[in-house]
């Protein structure tokens, strides 16, 4: 038991960080991954995927074809892993963080597959062109509208996928959000209720629903602002 | 266009500094639709993909810090080439006698049929860390070795009830040089009122796998480590 015995020393020193990289489900424990991953500890990438895998793939899934989703999103943890020291827990929550890098690869997914689209059609007009000079003016007049339709498409493209993204992160920070809490959100903001309903709905005093609506309110803010450059 | 579908630079441009009103998150919050709170799981390959991905560039990074190595004490290699042999072969040669010595020991050990206590583990509460349902909770284990087998036997132990449709499920836990999980395995689930003996599985080391570890587990399908661990200690030689 020798190997153990020099462990020991070790794990006696250390034991209260390894105990919050322990894989979990509570979002009382979504601090300690984003701890550890920002450490670089091991462990700490399985449990951060464990944890944002499927927030992850449901953007790409939402924005890109099934094949490409699946390709980003381990572009997205294998970036994320190698640049771990680059994440701050303080300025931002690991969600927040791997949405906008999933975001920035996505957006350049889109912008490639355009100009894929774009290079064919140029090569068709080229075609016309080569048998057809007379052709010419019309041709470049067309790639130079189709240049300009992809401009308005990247701001297009990047607007609708800034959108489902912060709708996927304020939909995480419900998740998180304590059940008393996330009720009284999903009656204001859901169901339309005022705060006075809910709290003759729940029996919580009025101040007690404010506060909550607040909290969560300073919550979402955090989620959806990770200021990492 | 509407107000969420602005590019991202009208919207820096707008707040400034970069952080939402508080009429943006709510609109936002407003917007949110049935599919957004559905979540998709990726495919199993996908996490296999990224690990397999991270070790190839970590292997690259180790082959080429060895050949620099290598080439940058190229005059030198030689003699420590030299005695870097003579190192194995020692190594190797007290690797072989303890592997004789352990199997006559362990040849032994199987012919008398006697079982011994190797270790044992007083496991501790955590406040800071722990599920709150332990914090009366106090056991302690010892491994024994059994014609080459290992068990977890609880001597004596006080194990709160788990909530209905949760069990107390024991973890054997592998540490890393940091002391953080490198991994961890199921010994099984116990009774509170009588935990007994468990079986540590064939091919996990308790000399790797030292922590003894208490967990509620909920019944949900899920057979991963719930992080409610009521207690934990590490075994210790006896």
């Amino acid at each position: 038991m020798s190997s153990r015995s020099a462990a020991l020393d070790q794990y006696r020193i250390t034991r209260r960080r390894y105990s919050r990289v322990v894989v979990s489900r509570g979002s009382e424990q979504i601090e300690s991954i984003e701890k550890a991953f920002a450490r670089g500890d091991e462990g700490a990438l399985k449990a951060a995927y464990q944890c944002y895998s499927s927030l992850v793939y449901t953007f790409c899934c939402r924005t890109l074809d099934e094949s490409r989703a699946e390709d980003v999103i381990q572009e997205v943890f294998i970036s994320a892993w190698k640049s771990h020291m680059r994440y701050e827990p303080a300025r931002g929550s690991l969600a927040g963080w791997l949405i906008a890098i999933a975001k920035n690869r996505i957006i350049d997914n889109v912008r490639a597959e355009q100009r894929h689209s774009l290079r064919r059609a140029d090569a068709d007009i080229n075609n016309v062109a080569a048998n057809n000079a007379a052709a010419d003016n019309a041709a470049a007049d067309n790639a130079a509208a189709d240049n300009a339709a992809v401009a308005v498409d990247d701001t297009f493209v990047e607007a609708r996928v800034d959108a489902i993204a912060d709708r996927l992160l304020v939909a995480e920070a419900l998740r998180c959000l304590s059940d008393r809490a996330r009720q009284v959100v999903t009656m204001h903001y859901f169901d339309d209720l005022t705060l006075r309903q809910i709290a003759e709905t729940t029996g919580q005093p009025l101040g007690t629903v404010k506060s909550d609506l607040r909290r969560a309110l300073a919550r979402f803010r955090q989620q959806l602002e990770p200021k990492h450059g | 266009m509407d107000d969420r579908h602005k590019s991202r630079s009208d919207r820096a441009r707008r707040s400034g500094h970069n952080q939402r009103s508080t009429a943006e998150i709510e609109a936002l919050l407003r917007d949110v639709e049935p599919a957004d709170l559905q979540l998709l799981e990726p495919p199993e390959h996908t996490w296999i993909a990224i690990e397999s991905a991270l070790q190839t560039a970590a292997d690259e990074r180790s082959n080429a810090g060895d050949r620099s190595y290598t080439g940058e004490r190229s005059n030198i290699v030689s003699i420590r080439e030299r005695q870097r042999v003579r190192r194995r072969l020692a190594v190797g040669i007290a690797a072989v006698l303890v592997v004789v010595v352990a199997g006559v020991a362990a040849l032994l050990l199987a012919r008398s049929d006697s079982s011994e206590v190797v270790a044992s583990a007083t496991l501790a509460y955590d406040p800071e860390q722990f599920d709150m349902s332990g914090a009366q909770a106090r056991a302690n284990t010892e491994l024994v070795r059994d014609s080459g087998e290992h068990s977890i036997v609880f001597v004596d132990a006080e194990l709160p009830d788990p909530e209905a449709d949760a069990d107390l499920e024991v973890w054997l836990i592998r540490p890393d040089a940091s002391g953080n999980v490198a991994d961890l395995v199921s010994l099984g689930v116990i009774d509170p009122a009588d935990p007994g003996r468990l079986a540590v599985p064939a091919g996990y080391d308790p000399n790797a796998y030292f922590v003894v570890d208490i967990s509620i587990e909920p019944r949900d399908g899920d057979a991963s480590h719930s992080g409610r661990t009521i207690l934990r200690g590490p075994l210790q030689d006896t």
